[in-house]
């Protein structure tokens, strides 16, 4: 069942939490709306799964093509998954589960022995055949997650809607319940869509991301287009750590400090002035001559972080920018890099954004 | 060079504190009551008999436990509304009716007992409307009762109704269930404990009243006499062993009654989640 989201805006007294959004989510897919807090994603969320109203008439929620905007929440088929559960604490895991069948007015209520069947089939699927009968309370925080799940799947919902559903989780019990969600929405292609603010969490299992930011939707792509080529220095900024530095541009060349350089190709922007521009830590590489051809610039080492994955390098290049450049072990082996050292940098893939138009006129570069 | 080390409590004070507390508690509640079973433990079998299976005693009983019940029950119910209207909803004038609520907490209960007796008097503002008698019958000992009872109902409910976790409400609704249905469900128990301890509260308290019901009760013999009022009798007739074992079974009587509802409540709070 697809999902279309047209022209929601949502007021909170003065505050406007979401601005004129749109959004389209196909039949099976998952769907990523990831944000900081108060960009509106969990807002969103809530108005689709009928949880929240739009504040204005123009607001249109579609299901499957069929307007649901005046539907109460009950009526929607959604099951809606909270960060902190929300399981009746007064229930036991089977007859949480069975909440929503037992609740049906008796002419639709499956009988007792279906219900029971459906109970401990889902129960399998979350792998909690032995807890039926614990209370939540007995439960850890990744078992009860599964339990809420079950819970909302119970009801057969066509619609699957998570807010922030790993966000009350523990780092370890969050990355394994992530592959185990994944998993499950193959094995039973519903459509979801989950709200995070965790950036690896949505490009790591969403089949396409919704960035957010004040109330509205910045990029809206698959999580590799949403990484390589972020549509805005927001985006930019938000996924995966990133340096930094301000520069001009004009007349196809860039320039950081002194030193000017050509524009990458891959960078579209015509117009001059200052501009922002990005680059992400494993873009940078370090070496001990220059490179004429390349972005190149001189810098000092401040720190050489070596425990991890990759070996992190905290520089400053003679721009005076901070710059934090990621290299492999090998590569930390072959250039002996150590604290106080001068170095070249190479940055590569370069992303530019345009700021303020309005300082064309001073830039003369 | 060993030598043992004394430990200290994080937070200052706690021995003086400690020390405090115990001779207060000695003084006001443990002294008194100690002097009362000391009192008991002179008095005979045939004496306790004699005391506690005369009729008038009896139904004194019956009348005290029996009203303060059914009091406790009303405002259980009663109490449990005016708490979800208050916690629930906003509207024009709410801080005045909490207010109000206190009002039988903070009336002397001699001034509450005279209002509601001349109100319920046969020629009083509501006495002259009902088709029955209620000053000076077991109705007129109910309502004072239930009158002196409502604010311990209300003020335990508040906090938990407050609690209620919106979530919880929000799951319910999307899985389908009615609002009816999400009420009982699911709201009911989870405030059902404080329920029980408001319940409780107004039953003890009720159990124990004299000044609101003396005025209302209009204490005829066997008929409308609660127990504060036998033992006040019996004292007046310097029968300090009948006033003793009347006042020392109506305590274990509350007590074991409190307990009771303490253990259900115990069970009825045994999923309730340690971490929150």
């Amino acid at each position: 069942m697809s999902i279309e989201v047209k022209n929601i805006t949502k007021w909170f007294g003065q505050f406007k939490a979401l601005d004129n959004v749109s959004l389209t989510v196909n039949s099976g897919e998952l769907v990523a709306l990831l944000g900081p807090s108060g960009s509106g994603k969990t807002t969103l969320l809530r108005i689709i799964a009928g949880l929240e109203a739009p504040s204005d008439d123009e607001g249109q929620i579609l299901f499957s093509g069929a307007d649901v905007s005046d539907h109460k929440v009950g009526d929607r088929n959604v099951g809606f998954v909270f960060q902190h559960y929300a399981l009746f604490r007064n229930m036991t895991v089977f007859d949480n589960i069975a909440f929503g069948l037992n609740v049906r007015p008796r002419a639709t209520r499956p009988t007792k022995q279906e219900i029971h069947d459906k109970v401990m089939e889902l129960l399998r699927l979350i792998q909690l055949e032995s807890f039926a009968d614990r209370y939540p309370n007995q439960l850890s925080g990744g078992q009860r997650q599964r339990v809420a799940l079950a819970r909302a799947l119970a009801v057969e919902p066509q619609i699957l809607l998570l807010d922030e559903p790993f966000g009350a989780l523990d780092a370890k019990v969050r990355v394994e319940l992530r592959a185990w969600l994944r998993r499950l929405h193959d094995q039973i292609h519903l459509t979801s869509v989950f709200v995070t603010h965790d950036q690896e969490e949505a490009l790591e299992l969403a089949d396409r991301v919704a960035v957010m930011s004040n109330g509205k939707i910045e990029q809206f792509d698959t999580p590799d287009v949403v990484f390589h080529h972020p549509a805005s220095e927001f985006v930019m900024n938000f996924l995966g750590t990133v340096n930094q530095f301000s520069g001009r541009v004009s007349k196809g060349l860039v320039q950081i400090g002194q030193y000017k350089f050509r524009i990458p190709d891959d960078v579209n922007l015509s117009e001059s002035g200052t501009a922002a521009i990005f680059v992400r830590p494993h873009d940078v590489a370090i070496s001990n001559r220059p490179q004429p051809d390349k972005i190149c610039l001189r810098a000092l080492v401040k720190n050489v972080h070596s425990a991890g994955a990759h070996v992190r390098v905290d520089l400053v290049t003679e721009t005076n920018d901070e710059l934090t450049a990621e290299l492999s072990h090998q590569e930390n082996e072959q250039l002996q890099i150590a604290v106080g050292q001068s170095v070249f940098v190479h940055l590569r893939n370069l992303r530019i954004f345009g700021q303020a138009s309005a300082l064309n006129s001073e830039d003369s570069v | 060079m060993a030598r043992k080390r004394r430990r200290h409590h994080v937070l200052p004070g706690f021995g003086l504190t400690l020390g405090f507390t115990t001779f207060y508690l000695s003084v006001l509640t443990v002294i008194p009551l100690a002097l009362l079973f000391l009192r008991f433990s002179g008095v005979s079998w045939a004496d306790f008999k004699e005391t506690i299976f005369e009729p008038r005693v009896l139904a004194a009983f019956r009348l005290t436990f029996g009203a303060s019940f059914l009091a406790a029950l009303t405002n259980a119910v009663f109490g449990f509304l005016v708490a979800w209207v208050l916690v629930r909803y906003s509207f024009r004038g709410k801080r005045v009716i909490d207010a109000i609520v206190d009002l039988p907490f903070a009336l002397p209960t001699a001034v509450s007992g005279i209002t509601l007796t001349a109100l319920y008097a046969p020629t009083g503002w509501i006495g002259r409307y009902l088709p029955f008698e209620v000053s000076y019958t077991a109705i007129g000992i109910y309502i004072a009762l239930t009158f002196i009872g409502l604010p311990f109902v209300v003020r335990a409910m508040q906090p938990a109704l407050e609690e209620v976790d919106k979530e919880l409400e929000e799951v319910s609704a999307s899985l389908g269930a009615t609002r009816w249905q999400t009420f009982w469900k699911v709201i009911f128990p989870t405030v059902a404990p404080s329920l029980l301890a408001g319940f409780t509260m107004a039953f003890a308290r009720a159990i124990g009243e004299y000044g609101s019901v003396v005025f209302i009760a209009g204490n005829m013999q066997g008929k409308t006499e609660i127990l504060p009022l036998i033992i006040f009798y019996k004292l007046g007739e310097h029968d300090y062993t009948g006033a003793t074992t009347v006042a020392v079974s109506m305590l274990v009587a509350s007590f074991a009654l409190l307990f009771f509802i303490n253990m259900i409540q115990l069970w009825g709070s045994r999923y309730k989640d340690e971490e929150n």
